[in-house]
């Protein structure tokens, strides 16, 4: 329903008045700021895809698992499907939707087409993007491997918690609606 | 409550950057001026869609839940492990916090999507008036928690990958793993297809004349 939506401090929402949701929400940062998260994210994503994120050792053999490997193991055993799907959640997808974040924060107002498909893009990928999730499940499995063998966090694992927090902060920090407001079209 | 929609309006908003512009007169097919997206005044054929997912969802959350998502090979037994004794071995090893969590995200949300998402669609075939408001709450619950569930296919994978030791350990995973991935991806699905404006265009009067147009039966 359509409603007016009054000036707004930074990093306020407005609500529906009647059901809730969210209709506006304001950038807390200025594009620079977010774009330095974006950067700092892109680099701890890169070091959680090539570091191992779990390293197990038993009875004298050692196994230490990388993002990609997960993806891989269960296309070793016959899951091609949920392999590939694995990957593009924790792997292709955030980067993807990284990428987008960091070109629309970089472009001027004179490509808006390629904003639109940008902002379209991230939109259609967010909910698909599961880095968050793949951390939490690393921490179940840890805990559940912690009986019979000796688990370590490896240099991925930090680097992903690291760019859990960059890119939640930098998705809360960009909010589109301004993006538009700042550069208006002709 | 004297409400007016948009769309009783001639207004729709783009899902995408959500410009509001005028809405054209007829069928017509148009895009978005600002972002490119294309417009409609409701999700086209919402209800339709959100109710064959949902179908596959429940489909597969039987085999997701009864077959094995884990085989365990030790050197000294052998044994698979389906969703739910997961949960029961993370309990009785005293870690009851994460027991819960691989509770609420692979059992009990999955369920609750289905659920809820049916009662919605249910709800807008039978143009319930009431508790508009807390149906909308309850979509958006359900659309936000949803990604939650792929937490077991993560725990999955990583035990794949790392007991790998020949002839002590191998874990590999069970037939489930792919039918509990289909479930969360096709609800994950359902509550995208789904367009939480038609709780209201049920509630008012506003935008039912539009129903033609936007595709609903």
């Amino acid at each position: 329903m359509p409603q007016y939506v009054k000036a707004y401090a930074p990093s306020r929402s407005a609500q529906c008045w009647c059901c809730g949701a969210v209709v506006h929400r304001a950038a807390d940062r200025a594009p620079e700021d977010t774009l330095a998260l974006v950067v700092a994210a892109a680099i701890c994503f890169v070091l959680g895809n090539v570091f191992p994120v779990v390293a197990i050792e038993a009875n004298g053999t050692a196994a230490a698992s990388t993002l990609i490997g997960a993806a891989h193991a269960l296309y070793a055993n016959g899951m091609a499907l949920v392999a590939t799907a694995v990957l593009l959640m924790t792997v292709f997808l955030p980067a993807i939707e990284l990428v987008c974040l960091g070109a629309l924060l970089l472009s001027r107002r004179r490509w808006s087409l390629l904003q639109g498909t940008l902002l379209r893009v991230r939109q259609h990928l967010l909910p698909w993007s599961m880095v968050e999730i793949f951390v939490l499940g690393s921490v179940v499995a840890i805990v559940k491997l912690g009986d019979f063998a000796h688990i370590s966090l490896g240099i991925g694992m930090c680097a992903l918690a690291a760019f859990m927090i960059l890119s939640a902060s930098a998705k809360l920090a960009f909010a589109h609606t301004d993006f538009w407001a700042r550069e208006p079209r002709a | 409550m004297n409400v007016r929609s948009a769309a009783s309006r001639g207004l729709q908003r783009c899902n995408v950057c959500d410009l509001v512009s005028e809405s054209p007169p007829g069928t017509a097919r148009c895009s978005c001026a600002r972002c490119g997206h294309p417009l409609f005044l409701r999700k086209p054929k919402s209800l339709q869609r959100t109710t064959a997912l949902l179908i596959a969802a429940s489909v597969l959350y039987l085999p997701a839940n009864l077959l094995p998502i884990l085989h365990t090979r030790t050197a000294t037994f052998e044994a698979d492990s389906t969703i739910m004794s997961g949960v029961v071995s993370l309990w009785s090893s005293g870690s009851w916090p994460l027991a819960l969590l691989v509770f609420f995200a692979s059992i009990f949300v999955p369920l609750l999507k289905l659920i809820v998402l049916s009662g919605l669609v249910l709800s807008v075939h039978l143009r319930w008036q009431r508790r508009a408001n807390e149906r909308a709450v309850l979509f958006r619950l359900v659309e936000f928690v949803g990604r939650w569930s792929m937490l077991d296919i993560f725990v999955v994978a990583l035990l794949t990958a790392l007991v790998q030791i020949r002839g002590l350990a191998t874990i590999t995973p069970g037939p489930a793993a792919l039918a509990f991935a289909a479930v969360v991806i096709l609800t994950m699905y359902a509550a995208q297809a789904f367009d939480p404006r038609l709780i209201w265009d049920r509630t008012s009067g506003a935008g039912i004349e539009d129903r033609s147009r936007a595709g609903q039966p």
